[in-house]
C-alpha cells in the first residue's frame, strides 16, 4: 500500500485531527512530544498548535473562576515554552491568551470603559495609597518580587463561567484567524517596498516573504540564498516570480559579499522579533544582514505582530540553537564522525542595530516603536511572567 | 508617628494662610536627617520624605495653597545643595502625584494605575468637593511615609529579579562605583532564586571592579561583600578599563538619577566606561529603581545649573595654591541614550526610548 500522502511524520495538521477525539491531558503531552522532536516547528506551526491547544484547555477543563483557569493555562504554557524555549511565539500566544482571559473577566463585570487599563501609571505606585491598589504592592514581600506568579484577578467568583468560556473560545479563535491572515495584510506593503529594478537579496524565505515578493507584480531581481544541500522547496516561487518577468538568481553564502554591492534591500523572515528589535532568525541569515550593514544596505525584517515578544533577556548565545550537522559531514566518514566535533546553528540573533526597518502586518515600524506595540498587546502582568526560564545557560 | 499627630493637631487651628510651622520647618535639614538616619535611602526618595513631613507640618487647607506650598518647599530644597538633579526628581515626583490625584475622582485617588483597583473591596464614597477629597489623599501621605520608604527599597530587590535573567553563567561582569542597586542585583545572582515554579539556580559569574579612587570606601564595600557570598571579583584601576574591556561580556552600571531623554546622570567616570564599552561592542546595562526617572535633560555634559568646577585652567603654577577652584565633592557626568543597550528598573526592563516615553507620559 502506498504512503499516505505527506508520509507518516507527523504534522501540524495532523496533530489538529487528533485533537477532537483524544483526553486533553493526552493532547497536551503529544504537542509538548512533538515540540521537543521539532516536529512541529517553524513559528506559525508552533503558534497555531499553542492557539489550539490553549482553546481545548478552555473548551474541556474544568474550572469554576477565573484565576483556576488562568492557573490552568499557565501550567500548560510552562510545559509546552519548556519543551521548545528557543520558539518565542509559544510564549506570545499564551501571553495574548491570558490578556485576554483578564479582559473578558473585568467585562463581564460590566466595568468596561475605564481606561485604566489602557495607560498603567506605574511611575505613581511608589506612593499609590495600599488600602485601594492590589497586595503585590503593600509590602513587596509575598509573593516574592517578580517570582513569575502572575498577579490573580481580585474577586474571581463574580464572573460568569460560562460567559467567559464562550468568550474566550471567540477570542482564542481570533487570534488563529489573526495569524492565518499575516500573510495577506504583510503584502499589502509589498508596493512600498518593493520598486522596478530593484535588487533584492533574501535567505531562506518563509511563506510570508515568497508572498510579499510574488503579490507585487514589479520586475525586480532576488537573489535567493539558500541551503544547498537541502532540497529545494521554492520551486513554486521561481514559477510565480518568473510569471511577473522577475529573475530569481540562487547564490551561495560563500559569494554573499561579491552580490551585496549589487543588492538594494535585503529581506529577513523573523522567527521572533524582540521589543528591543534585536530578530532571532534562521541560522545564515545573521551574517547576511551584518555583510549588508558593512555595505550600508537596507535590511529590511518581515514577521506578524504575533512574532513580537516581550521577552528581551535574549542574546546571540541563548539565542543560537545548534541543530543536525548531518548536512555537513557525512556519518560514513567515520573519521570525521569520531574526531571532529560539527556544529550547525539553526537559529541565529541579529542585533537591533543591524535591522533599517520591521513589518508587521499593522504595517512599517522603526526600532523604537516596536516596545508601543508590545505593550498594546500585551498586558503588564503577563509580560512579567516568566516563560523562557529554562534554557538560560 | 510623631509627624502625622502635630498635623492633626495644627489642623484644628482655623487661622487661614498663617504658615508659622511651615516657615519655621527647616526642609534642608529634614532632608540632610533622613539621609543621615537611613544610608540606604535614594536622594529622590529623601526629597519625597522630607516634602511629607513638610506636609504634616503645615496647616494650610486649600489645595492650590498647598500645591504652592510644595513647589516653593521643593525649590528652597534644591537651591541648599550643589547638585539637586536627583532629588528634584524626587520633588517633581511628588508634586506629580498631588496634580494627578486632584485630577482623579476621589474614590480612586490612591490607586492610579492599578488594573485591579476597580475590584477594590470596599471603594470610598465620591467626594464632590476637591477640598475633601484632596484631605484624603493628604492623609494618605501622611499614613504611609514609611511604606514609600520600604517600597523604595524593595524595588532594589525586584531590579535584581529582572535584571538576573541578563546575566548568564561563565560570563564576566564589569562594574564601578558603589551602587547599592547593582552590588544587590550581583549578590542576588549569585543566590538561587525561587519563582514559585520554578528554582533559578545561583549564577556563576566573575565580576571585574574598576574602582575610582574618590568612592574607595563604597567599592569596597561592595566588593567585599560579592566576595563574601563567593562572587569571584577583581579590582582594577580606573586606569586599566580600556585594557581590561575584551575580557569582558557585560556592563553593568548603577545611576543616581535617570534624564528624561534615557540617558543617566551618575558618578564621574560612568560616562567613559559607556564610550569604552560601546567602542568594543560591550553591552552596557543601567540598574535603577523607576522613581530615579525625571524631567531633567541635558544635552551634553556641561549642560547642568551648577558648576562642578571640574576643569581649571591655570597659566601660574604659584597661582594655582592660592585661589584654585574647588572641584564639587561627588563629580558627576551625563551619559547620553545612545550608549544605553537597557535599563533594568524595578518593573521591567526597558530601553532608553521607553524611558523617555515613561518620563513624557507620566511628568510631562
Amino acid at each position: 500500500m502506498a504512503p499516505p500522502k505527506g508520509g507518516y511524520a507527523p504534522t501540524l495538521d495532523k496533530f489538529l485531527d487528533t485533537l477532537k477525539g483524544r483526553p486533553l491531558e493526552a493532547s497536551i503531552e503529544s504537542l509538548v512530544s512533538l515540540l521537543k522532536r521539532r516536529q512541529i516547528q517553524g513559528s506559525e506551526p508552533c503558534a497555531l498548535a499553542t492557539a489550539h491547544i490553549l482553546l481545548q484547555v478552555v473548551v474541556m477543563d474544568k474550572y469554576t473562576d477565573v484565576n483556576q483557569l488562568l492557573a490552568r493555562i499557565q501550567g500548560v504554557a510552562r510545559r509546552l515554552v519548556a519543551a521548545q524555549p528557543r520558539e518565542l511565539v509559544i510564549g506570545n500566544i499564551v501571553r495574548r491568551v491570558l490578556g485576554l482571559i483578564r479582559d473578558e473577566a473585568l467585562e463581564n463585570r460590566n466595568e468596561v470603559g475605564s481606561d485604566e487599563s489602557i495607560s498603567s501609571p506605574s511611575m505613581f505606585n511608589l506612593l499609590a495609597d495600599p488600602d485601594t491598589t492590589p497586595p503585590m504592592w503593600s509590602t513587596g514581600a509575598s509573593p516574592a518580587p517578580g517570582s513569575g506568579v502572575s498577579t490573580p484577578m481580585a474577586d474571581p467568583q463574580s464572573t460568569d463561567v460560562k460567559a467567559l468560556r464562550s468568550e474566550v473560545i471567540d477570542g482564542i479563535e481570533e487570534i488563529m484567524d489573526e495569524i492565518r491572515q499575516v500573510d495577506e495584510q504583510v503584502q499589502a506593503y509589498s508596493d512600498i517596498i518593493i520598486h522596478p529594478g530593484d535588487y533584492i537579496l533574501v535567505h531562506q524565505p518563509c511563506k510570508t516573504v515568497q508572498r510579499f515578493l510574488t503579490r507585487s507584480k514589479r520586475k525586480c531581481t532576488v537573489f535567493l540564498v539558500v541551503d544547498p544541500s537541502a532540497e529545494d522547496p521554492y520551486a513554486s516561487f521561481r514559477k510565480s516570480m518568473a510569471a511577473t518577468g522577475s529573475v530569481v538568481v540562487n547564490i551561495m553564502n560563500t559569494g554573499l559579499m561579491a552580490y551585496m554591492s549589487r543588492v538594494n534591500k535585503v529581506i529577513l523572515s523573523a522567527r521572533a522579533i524582540m521589543s528591543t528589535g534585536g530578530v532571532l532568525v534562521d541560522g545564515g541569515a545573521s551574517v547576511i544582514a551584518r555583510a549588508a550593514r558593512e555595505l550600508g544596505r537596507t535590511v529590511i525584517v518581515i514577521g506578524g505582530v504575533y512574532k513580537l515578544s516581550p521577552d528581551n533577556q535574549i542574546d546571540q548565545e541563548t539565542a543560537t540553537e545548534w541543530g543536525n550537522p548531518s548536512k555537513c559531514v557525512n556519518y560514513s566518514d567515520g573519521r570525521m564522525v569520531r574526531q571532529v566535533t560539527v556544529k550547525t546553528a539553526v537559529s541565529e540573533y541579529v542585533p537591533a542595530e543591524l535591522v533599517s526597518t520591521y513589518i508587521t502586518n499593522l504595517g512599517a515600524h522603526s526600532r523604537d516603536h516596536l516596545h508601543a506595540i508590545v505593550n498594546d498587546h500585551y498586558k503588564e502582568a503577563d509580560s512579567e511572567f516568566d516563560l523562557y526560564g529554562t534554557i538560560r545557560k | 508617628m510623631a509627624d502625622v499627630q502635630d498635623g492633626a493637631v495644627t489642623r484644628d487651628l482655623p487661622l487661614r494662610g498663617s504658615n508659622a510651622d511651615a516657615e519655621s520647618f527647616d526642609i534642608v535639614a529634614t532632608y540632610h536627617r533622613l539621609l543621615k538616619e537611613d544610608p540606604d535611602l535614594t536622594m529622590p526618595m529623601a526629597a519625597i520624605e522630607a516634602l511629607i513631613e513638610f506636609l504634616g507640618h503645615s496647616q494650610v487647607k486649600t489645595v492650590y495653597e498647598t500645591i504652592d506650598l510644595v513647589k516653593t518647599q521643593s525649590e528652597k530644597l534644591q537651591a541648599a545643595v550643589r547638585n539637586p538633579i536627583a532629588l528634584s526628581h524626587g520633588t517633581d515626583l511628588f508634586s506629580q502625584y498631588l496634580i494627578m490625584s486632584l485630577k482623579q475622582p476621589a474614590s480612586s485617588s490612591g490607586s492610579n494605575g492599578s488594573n485591579n483597583s476597580k475590584s477594590s473591596p470596599a471603594p470610598q464614597p465620591p467626594l464632590d468637593n476637591p477640598h475633601e477629597s484632596f484631605e484624603v489623599v493628604r492623609q494618605h501621605l501622611l499614613r504611609n511615609s514609611r511604606l514609600f520608604a520600604t517600597r523604595a527599597k524593595n524595588a532594589r530587590e525586584r531590579i535584581a529579579v529582572n535584571g538576573r535573567k541578563h546575566l548568564h553563567d561563565d560570563t564576566t561582569i564589569l562594574t564601578m562605583g558603589g551602587s547599592r542597586v547593582v552590588g544587590n542585583l550581583l549578590g542576588r545572582a549569585a543566590q538561587k532564586h525561587d519563582y514559585g515554579w520554578y528554582t533559578d539556580p545561583p549564577r556563576q559569574f566573575r565580576v571585574l571592579y574598576a574602582v575610582d579612587p574618590a568612592l574607595a570606601a563604597e567599592s569596597e564595600a561592595v566588593v567585599a561583600s560579592l566576595r563574601g557570598q563567593g562572587v569571584p571579583v577583581a579590582t582594577v584601576p580606573f586606569t586599566a578599563l580600556a585594557y581590561a574591556m575584551a575580557t569582558v561580556d557585560k556592563v553593568v552600571v548603577g545611576a543616581e538619577a535617570v534624564t528624561a531623554n534615557g540617558g543617566i546622570i551618575s558618578s564621574m567616570g560612568t560616562y567613559s566606561l559607556a564610550v569604552l564599552a560601546k567602542a568594543s561592542r560591550k553591552p552596557f546595562y543601567v540598574a535603577a529603581e523607576q522613581h530615579k526617572f525625571g524631567k531633567t535633560f541635558p544635552v551634553d555634559e556641561f549642560d547642568f545649573s551648577f558648576d562642578q568646577g571640574v576643569i581649571n585652567f591655570y597659566s601660574d603654577n604659584t597661582k594655582e595654591g592660592k585661589d584654585k577652584k574647588v572641584t564639587m565633592p561627588d563629580p558627576i557626568d551625563f551619559t547620553p541614550p545612545e550608549l544605553i543597550e537597557a535599563f533594568f528598573a524595578d518593573h521591567k526592563v526597558l530601553t532608553p526610548d521607553e524611558v523617555a516615553k515613561e518620563v513624557i507620559d507620566m511628568l510631562m
